[in-house]
């Protein structure tokens, strides 16, 4: 295999017309500029999250603490609001590593100041979807102002977490199948647009994982939580079915779509879409357009949540427990016996990827 | 030099002469600097493809084999009654059989002769359980457990695969919790000495791991076990001092050897995942379990001189900030150094 320096590869691309000479520049730019630190990795990320998730609650209970809880409504939506304000401005006018730390700690403190106040300024009945709506609203005021990947992804999980925590409320349940099938769409459009935008991404993992969030299986049926699974799943399974047919059509090679395939292929999407089990279809979904598009994370997701849809369409069968394990038995074998035809029809690799394959 | 050509100085210089790969193109396509099309005309050129059958072989026998082993299970477990006492032990044993002769009969270098001989040592597992129900040996399940492990020893250790590995080290784990749960006496009770033994399984694990991978024991050298072994490690190290910082503080023998070989695990593990593996993800989560103990640490000294309310809260939700600014600190220097000594 032949060795490329990045600049060599991006001359040869250029001369195949691949990359233009203004993406020249705006690399040579954009390399110039950016500070020679490389992105933080994700799992960084993630640890920092949960680090200010802790710092946030603490500092948000310690104010609490201040005003002995002696809140009203509406003093703790304006306490909110300045709270998020202070950490908007923190976020803006400095790039102090610390602050900008304790930003996102404020951030997440204010998030909960606010919504406990919409809340309460919304009364017993109505508090689930108040507290959602205002998520919304924040997500939606904050994302502009807000950049960093991290809190744009955080505060769109925060969304559909809320969806799925009021979808038990009258009226949620039709809530929820738009949302699914909004989030759906809006990763697909994010996704396979042939020229990233980096402000764009978060959103389109915010909403892969919000599908992921919106199709759990929670039931009270040996959990701990009320009664979250989805009304009419069907729904959500037909809007996941077509997402997932675009997903395939969009990671499918050129000319390799025959009228035989495209039957398979639809007939097969059909049959899970009939299974009504919108888990498995997000999965999968998620899974195929991460990979046909690059996005190792958003694919990571799909195949991560793709065992909770299946153990959940396997104990939802309304079968004696011996027809569940052979059923199982005979899905497994299924399983199988398709891969088998499939290494028959072409060359398998049994061994890893090599350092350069994706995913 | 060409015009096309990225400056050859300056601080671009060294990003984009350094030896391309398909992570540094995708993060500009990420950044939007390159088109779709660029990314995968240079993936084409490094031979990184997107390679899907690879990657639906791996899915189709993954979760096949894993159903087909949840299914056969669940009917031996539902039909027990009713089964006759050959079925109940001959069952499961031409099922240890069947999978290992067929493993070996298709080769242990092929997915699915792996995948097959998993299943054997799961089958192990289902014939001792069946065992004792039919036998009815009085045996506490930790017992089943240290059966289990010293009968798939054998194939684990000829068969080089980092799966079969871990499997021996879950049912050890397993083992070790279940005995202390339903037999362990004084002096091992009420301490965390097996939280000790434990933990210093997980570093013997990480230390196998090396060797085998850099003498060429496994078949496929893989990093990726570490990756899970790590952070158990650091669980079984976190957990138990976090409980006692934050309730008695260090006391006791068992605490403080937990303590020092805590100590003695970061220091040896920063030394080898960053001069040696460099692994940033291992060296991320020895940071993180320091800031988390540092955490339980400042709840004990606010606990010690009383400090209440709204000056302990906002005081450790403070610290805590300061911590994490400095664990992303510290990480993403590293970052920067590993990038520059690539």
């Amino acid at each position: 295999m032949v060795k490329w320096t990045t600049t060599d590869l991006l001359r040869h691309l250029q001369a195949d017309g691949h990359v233009e000479q203004r993406d020249l520049e705006a690399i040579r730019t954009y390399v110039g500029n950016a500070p020679s630190q490389p992105k933080a990795p994700w799992y960084l990320q993630v640890f920092l999250l949960f680090g200010a998730l802790i710092a946030g609650v603490l500092c948000t209970a310690g104010f609490a603490a201040i005003f002995r809880g002696d809140f009203t409504d509406t003093a703790m939506l304006g306490f909110g609001a300045f709270y998020i304000g202070v950490a908007v401005a923190l976020h803006r006018l400095t790039d102090n590593l610390f602050l900008s730390h304790l930003a996102l700690a404020l951030s997440i403190g204010g998030h909960g100041f606010f919504l406990f106040g919409v809340s309460q300024k919304a009364g017993h009945d109505d508090a689930l979807v108040a507290i959602f709506v205002g998520s919304l609203a924040l997500c939606a005021a904050l994302y502009p102002i807000y950049r960093t990947t991290l809190h744009r992804t955080a505060s769109c999980v925060l969304v559909f977490v809320l969806a799925k925590i009021a979808s038990a409320e009258p009226g949620m349940s039709f809530v929820c199948h738009i949302l699914v099938a909004g989030a759906a769409a809006t990763s697909a459009w994010v996704l396979t647009r042939s020229r990233c935008r980096p402000a764009l991404l978060p959103l389109a993992y915010g909403c892969a994982i919000g599908l992921v969030i919106l199709t759990l299986p929670i039931s009270q049926r040996g959990l701990w939580f009320d009664e979250l699974a989805m009304q009419r799943p069907w729904i959500a399974s037909i809007a996941l079915g077509i997402a997932l047919l675009f997903a395939l059509h969009r990671a499918a090679p050129e000319g390799a779509i025959t009228q035989t395939r495209l039957a398979v292929v639809v007939g097969g999407v059909f049959a899970l879409a009939a299974l009504t089990m919108p888990g498995i279809l997000a999965a999968l979904f998620l899974a195929v357009l991460g990979h046909a598009t690059w996005h190792p994370i958003v694919a990571w997701i799909g195949l991560g949540s793709l065992p909770v849809g299946l153990w959940h369409y396997f104990y939802s069968l309304d079968q004696t427990y011996a027809q569940k394990s052979m059923t199982l038995v005979a899905s497994g074998a299924l399983l199988l016996a398709a891969r088998f035809a499939s290494s028959k029809t072409g060359n398998t690799s049994t061994t890893s990827p090599s350092r350069g394959d994706v995913t | 030099m060409s015009d096309t050509e990225p400056a050859a100085t300056g601080a671009s210089e060294p990003r984009l002469d350094r030896e391309a790969s398909i992570g540094a193109l995708r993060e500009l396509f990420h950044d939007g600097l390159i088109s779709r099309d660029a990314l995968e005309a240079a993936g084409a050129r490094m031979g990184a493809s997107l390679r899907w059958r690879f990657w639906i072989d791996r899915v189709l026998l993954v979760l096949g084999t894993a159903l087909v082993l949840a299914g056969l299970i669940s009917f031996l477990a539902l039909h027990w009654h009713d089964l006759g006492r050959t079925i109940k032990l001959g069952g499961p044993a031409v099922l240890v059989v069947a999978a290992v002769l067929t493993a070996l009969w298709v080769g242990l270098d092929r997915p699915v002769g792996r995948a097959l001989l998993f299943a054997g040592s799961v089958f192990v597992g289902l014939f001792l359980g069946a065992f004792g129900q039919v036998y009815q040996t009085g045996a506490d399940a930790w017992e089943l457990f240290r059966a289990w492990w010293l009968l798939i020893t054998f194939w684990v250790v000829a068969s080089r695969h980092h799966e079969q590995w871990l499997l021996w080290i879950a049912l050890v784990d397993v083992m070790i919790a279940m005995w202390y749960e339903q037999a362990a006496r004084p002096p091992w009770i009420y301490t965390v000495w097996p939280w000790v033994v434990t933990a210093l399984l997980q570093v013997a694990a990480l230390v196998g791991l090396h060797f085998g991978n850099a003498k060429r024991y496994f078949v496929i050298p893989h990093v990726w076990p570490r990756w899970l072994l790590v952070p158990a490690t650091l669980f079984l190290f976190v957990g138990p001092l976090s409980v006692q910082v934050v309730d008695k503080g260090l006391v006791g023998v068992d605490v403080w050897v937990l303590f020092l070989a805590y100590i003695g695990f970061l220091v040896a593990g920063f030394w080898y995942f960053r001069f040696h593996a460099r692994d940033l993800f291992s060296l991320t989560c020895l940071g993180f379990s320091v800031v988390w103990l540092a955490t339980c640490f400042v709840f004990r000294v606010a606990r010690v001189f009383e400090l209440r309310d709204v000056s302990m809260l906002l005081f450790v939700g403070l610290i805590v900030a300061a911590m994490l600014t400095g664990l992303v600190a510290w990480v993403r220097r590293i970052q920067k150094q590993m990038g520059n000594e690539a």
